[in-house]
């Protein structure tokens, strides 16, 4: 499916969205296919689910027509208005019913009607030689089925209940939609296949859902709740988890390689330039991204929510480093400024810290030490503090401004929903989708941690090699070294 | 400081659930007719709440003694046996007995069954509404031994071990057995010796008769003179293997949530200690056994004469404020029956409970 490009997008008050959501106005639940209907024509699916369609389809018409002679005010087959008809009515449905159908049958919805909800329907129908599991199971399977409103199965059903109410002479056919009875009255004798089906399937389904419509009938909402809440309390989580599994033993050569290429950087910048203050800048944002790929492939972190985090981190660096040079021209100092502004952020956290009286000593963060890594820097009352973003630019603009606006839009926005702890990310990594129509498709916490992500390892390739073309162009590496690397593929 | 336990509340809303449904078909049942239907709500009751059923019991028992009144027909409420149960841990489940038959109606193969155990069904039932009507705060009912059905075919497989290995030549399976054994001769030719005397054979079995003596009179015991249930090498499976099965039910139920059987019923007291010898070597199990003894003792010894005018809010106040529970339980510091023996254990109980009547006395 293509997608809609987002400048079609109607963005307002903070979110986009399509304009024909703005056309269509959502079906209440308890109106749609899924969640409100199918509950009350269950019945019909359990008998076309037991017998085969064509069987299945003679059968329930039928039992259509003694519903009719049993309630001939009944105006649509929902089983919460078969459970409204007199004590006497619904023996009599039942006992025809039987006729047709076996006990077994409707057996499985003896689960959520029991005696004391519906004594009559229950005694009927129970057989508790079929175990619960078993009953279960029929319905679960069932919803499977049913659940998409356009499945032949769903069709059949709603075939059912157009046929119910034209029989009930609720519905009529103005004289040049007269055809579309006769093709109507065809619908259990063709495949779903069949080139007709293309005009009456459609028509079936428009026809039904418009039943819910006006003042026809109203809608039995406890009937909803009930049948819902009693499956979905007797069926398990079916969760759903997808699977990545990805082989990183080149990954473990590539990082080799690297390590021979920041190894020979550094060796010049000891050797040749030890007090470069530009160098040491420039190599000490490299090599934290290199420790950071270092860290995902040595802790096999490829498939988790802190390579993404990594990846983030490479992309930031990359783009620091670009933006830096680029900056160099106007602001020679820059490299300089870049330490200070890192160092002043330290600074804050300690001077923070100092007026805490809630340090804790088992903490993470080591405030005596950052003290003395403020006052390595500079003397430390000279660093002048400034909490905010180094050079006001964030990395979206200074991504532009470097011309990688593609790292930002397509890796660095959706790495910062991660970060951020956003929904998006959340549900990605951390909720999973239950198969279990019962369920109504919810979601539940992935505690076992059985999600795991795409592997961020070609990612973290494709921008460190970024970073690696940049110190080429700065320091020149050699062909025998670089050229493994960046013709790396994973 | 905690100001909700969700999951407390929500079992207190499935008690109360619960006594709705039990109230709304003890009417529609009688001597001359329970429905199926009527079995099979209960247990999709609790199948129903089943999950949250087994998660509050593997979250209660942590930090705190839970009791079960278990493998007994009712709590008998007339002889006042709730006050007793009281007097041990920190929470008090009946183990419900309706779900039991509900699960037996449903899994026997004996269509009759039904109609045999309509009585104790509806006393089942009655006896629920009851409790949970009068003493709700005090004692929940929820289904322990019917809850975890993957336990029933474990329980099965080895209670079926257990009965085979009863024979001095163990048969290699039921059929085996039921082929080689019919009379009640060719049973008391092939049961091990040494097991005669632990074999308890019904609640008024007389251990001063011989085992032969004892079988006939346990053979012609009504319940298992049913017609259709065949030889008496058949009654003896029927009456012996449900003991076992019991009994290895009780001990796996409870050891999988760490609570304390407290058992009525004298013969499935007998066949969870024989049994439980089969676990001495997992002490989790064995400090419950030990607690069970103490529940036993405390049922045999409980005199029911210093209660006649107590009211049960009044009686629990006063377990809670002596401190009944720990203060026995300090008697056993070991709580192992290597240092203690059955007889100075029931001494012990004896001496606290007199202790408890006269503070009960100074009401």
């Amino acid at each position: 499916m293509d997608h809609i490009p987002l400048s079609q997008y109607i963005f307002q008050n903070g979110k986009f969205s399509l304009p024909l959501n703005e056309i269509f106005i959502e079906f209440g639940d308890t109106k749609s296919w899924s969640y409100g209907r199918l509950s009350e024509y269950f019945w019909i699916a359990l008998i076309l689910n037991t017998y085969e369609r064509k069987e299945g389809l003679q059968r329930l018409g039928v039992i259509v027509n003694k519903l009719h002679e049993i309630a001939p005010d009944l105006r649509l087959p929902r089983l919460s208005d078969i459970f409204s008809l007199s004590n006497e009515q619904q023996i009599l449905f039942y006992q025809e019913l039987l006729k047709v159908v076996s006990k077994d049958t409707l057996s499985p919805l003896t689960l959520i009607y029991t005696y004391s909800i519906q004594p009559i329907f229950a005694e009927t129908f129970v057989n508790v030689k079929i175990s619960i599991e078993d009953r279960i199971e029929t319905i679960t399977a069932i919803l499977q089925k049913a659940t998409n409103h356009q499945s032949d199965f769903s069709t059949d059903i709603r075939f059912i209940v157009l046929y119910f109410v034209y029989s009930s002479g609720h519905l009529q056919f103005p004289e040049e939609q007269k055809y579309l009875l006769d093709e109507l009255k065809s619908y259990p004798h063709l495949e779903h296949g069949d080139p007709k089906m293309r005009i009456i399937r459609p028509f079936i389904r428009a026809t039904e859902s418009l039943f819910l419509e006006g003042d026809f009938v109203e809608i039995n909402e406890h009937y909803i709740t009930l049948f819902w809440e009693a499956i979905s309390k007797m069926t398990e989580c079916d969760l759903y988890v997808i699977s990545y599994e990805d082989d990183i033993e080149n990954f473990n050569v590539y990082l080799e390689r690297l390590y021979e290429i920041y190894g020979y950087l550094t060796d010049l910048f000891r050797k040749i330039s030890p007090l470069d203050n530009k160098m040491l800048v420039i190599l000490g944002i490299a090599t934290y991204s290199y420790k950071r790929l270092k860290e995902v492939i040595d802790y096999k972190l490829q498939n988790t929510i802190v390579g993404r985090s990594s990846v983030r981190v490479l992309i930031e660096n990359y783009i620091m480093l670009q933006y830096l040079r680029k900056l160099e021209a106007t602001h020679p100092n820059v490299w300089k400024e870049f330490q200070e502004y890192g160092i002043g952020q330290y600074k804050v956290i300690v001077t923070k810290a100092s007026s805490s009286s809630n340090i804790r000593q088992d903490s993470h963060v080591p405030y005596k030490y950052l003290e003395e890594l403020i006052n390595e820097f500079k003397r430390e009352e000279f660093i002048e503090m400034d909490t905010k973003y180094f050079n006001k630019d964030n990395i979206r603009k200074k991504a532009e401004m470097v011309n990688e606006k593609d790292l930002y839009d397509l890796y660095y926005d959706y790495d910062s929903a991660f970060e951020h702890g956003l929904w998006g990310a959340i549900r990605e990594s951390s909720v999973l989708k239950c198969n279990n129509p019962a369920h109504r498709y919810h979601c539940v916490p992935d505690l076992n941690d059985e999600q795991k992500l795409k592997n961020v390892l070609p990612d973290c390739v494709m921008v460190m090699n970024k970073t690696v073309k940049l110190l080429d162009e700065l320091y020149g590496i050699p062909d025998s070294l670089i050229k493994e690397v960046l013709d790396f593929e994973g | 400081m905690r100001d909700k336990n969700l999951l407390l509340e929500k079992i207190c809303s499935i008690q109360t659930e619960y006594k709705i449904l039990l109230e709304t078909i003890v009417d529609k049942i009688s001597a001359d007719e329970i429905s199926p239907s009527i079995l099979d709500e209960i247990s999709i009751f609790w199948t129903k709440n089943q999950e949250i059923v087994d998660l509050y019991f593997r979250n209660i028992s942590s930090s705190q003694d839970v009791y079960v009144f278990t493998a007994a027909t009712f709590l008998d409420l007339d002889l006042l046996e709730h006050y007793p149960f009281m007097l041990l841990g920190d929470v008090h489940i009946l183990d419900d007995q309706v779900s039991v038959y509900a699960n037996v109606v449903a899994n026997c193969g004996d269509p009759d069954f039904l109609n045999r155990a309509k009585k104790q069904i509806i006393n089942s039932v009655t006896n629920n509404i009851q409790i949970l009507t009068k003493y709700g705060n005090h004692i929940l009912i929820l289904p322990l031994r019917s809850l975890n059905k993957d336990h029933q075919k474990l329980i099965q497989k080895n209670s079926t071990n257990v009965f085979l290995d009863l024979f001095k030549d163990k048969p290699k399976s039921l059929e085996e057995y039921f082929a080689t054994y019919k009379t009640i001769d060719d049973i008391c030719s092939g049961i091990r010796n040494e097991l005669e005397k632990s074999l308890i054979l019904s609640d008024a079995d007389d251990p001063s008769k011989t085992f032969r003596e004892r079988l006939e009179l346990a053979l012609n015991d009504d319940l298992l003179s049913i017609d259709g249930i065949g030889p008496d090498a058949s009654k003896f499976f029927a009456a012996i293997y449900g003991f076992i099965y019991q009994a290895l039910d009780v001990i796996l139920s409870c050891a999988t949530y760490n609570i304390i059987p407290y058992l009525r019923f004298g013969v499935a007291y007998h066949y969870v200690l024989f049994l439980s010898q089969n676990f001495s070597e997992m002490k989790e199990i064995m400090q419950i056994i030990f607690k069970c003894c103490l529940a036993r003792s405390i049922y045999r010894q409980f005199d029911n004469t210093h209660i006649q005018d107590v009211d049960f809010e009044e009686f629990c106040a006063v377990v809670k404020e002596s401190n009944f529970y720990s203060d026995l339980l300090s008697a056993f510091p070991d709580q192992s029956f290597e240092k203690q023996s059955a007889k100075e254990l029931h001494q012990i109980v004896e001496g606290k409970l007199s202790e408890f009547y006269c503070v009960l006395g100074k009401l």
